[in-house]
């Protein structure tokens, strides 16, 4: 089935169209999430609430995008957004942090010169390593770095879903990894 | 020979790919020597393979049939909620305009007087003798 019968098949409701769409990009728009969040249960629930959207907004989709497209748009909106509200509800615990932080380093104590080894590296280790770079950068540089790294979608690509120029992409991505590079220092000094 | 600004340049993220056999040999040769180097190349390719390892991650293959069962229920409370609006809203204020007119023509018509009522007090009134007696003879008379 081409885009075009799905997109009619979508907007007619029908239930094999909707299931199509799901078995199609799940996979896709679930790795954009968890390249948002990390946590593969909060990256399947804002997948859930991805399709969601899609489906009760497919009669305002005109079919002019691909509809990968239409779908990462909206899957980086939700998880930007349910980044913010996770963040808003985390001022409640802050005074845990540096708890967890110090509970919790990347780094061997007894050799402080490079990063455990990945096996050796536990959940929170990880966790804790991405919040300290990947999670610090500003959201538009994130959305340009997930949509690269973790769905390997060309700068042309990204500036389609995100409405900007490639140059901008470009521009968005430089600044990612000197970002980055500046996180990665701060982490190994504090982490 | 490469220096440490150049290789930190060179590591950026994830450009390995971009590099040429000689900078490859160049970079292992400036990594074995300098250890901060050494350290932010070992975390850029920390985060490399955390990266591919999430990549990795499989959804869940009852995504789609979660998914429909919640469309479905979210389609029927919409549906309910929209039968609420468009149905029972409209009848209620209905029933309560209703209701309201009802309990206005029932005040009012408490204090019209209809023709037949007027009719009947003046008759009663020839009739009625009490209102020609003096008030101190019915007195006498109690």
């Amino acid at each position: 089935m081409d885009q075009k019968q799905l997109i009619e098949q979508l907007q007619q409701g029908k239930e094999t169209a909707f299931r199509d769409l799901v078995n199609s990009f799940g996979q896709q728009v679930f790795i954009t999430c968890k390249g948002f969040v990390h946590q593969s249960e909060e990256a399947e629930d804002i997948t859930q609430e991805v399709f969601l959207e899609a489906f009760r907004s497919i009669h305002k989709f005109r079919g002019d995008a691909k509809i990968s497209t239409w779908l990462y748009r909206i899957a980086v909106n939700r998880s930007l957004n349910h980044l913010r509200s996770k963040k808003r509800r985390s001022w409640l615990s802050l005074g845990d942090a540096d708890a967890r932080y110090n509970e919790h380093s990347i780094f061997d104590p007894e050799d402080k010169s490079s990063p455990l080894p990945d096996e050796l590296m536990s959940r929170e280790q990880k966790s804790l390593f991405l919040s300290q770079t990947i999670d610090k950068l500003p959201k538009n540089q994130k959305a340009a770095f997930v949509l690269h790294k973790y769905d390997e979608l060309s700068y042309k690509e990204i500036a389609e879903v995100l409405h900007v120029s490639v140059k901008a992409v470009e521009a968005l991505m430089v600044r990612a990894k000197a970002t980055l590079r500046k996180n990665m220092e701060d982490c190994y000094k504090n982490c | 020979m490469m220096n440490c600004n150049e290789i930190e340049n060179k590591l950026g993220l994830f450009s390995s790919e971009e590099y040429t056999e000689n900078e490859k040999r160049e970079l292992e040769a400036h990594l074995a020597e300098c250890p901060s180097c050494q350290r932010k190349y070992s975390m850029v390719q920390r985060l490399e393979q955390i990266i591919v390892a999430e990549k990795k991650e499989k959804v869940n293959p009852f995504l789609s049939t979660r998914v429909i069962t919640k469309w479905q229920e979210s389609k029927r409370e919409s549906s309910k909620a929209a039968f609420g609006r468009r149905v029972l809203q409209p009848a209620l204020i209905g029933v309560m305009m209703l209701v309201g007119v009802a309990i206005g023509l029932t005040f009012a018509l408490q204090f019209t007087e209809s023709p037949s009522d007027k009719t009947i007090r003046e008759l009663s009134y020839y009739m009625d003798g009490v209102h020609q007696e003096k008030i101190e003879t019915l007195l006498l008379e109690l």
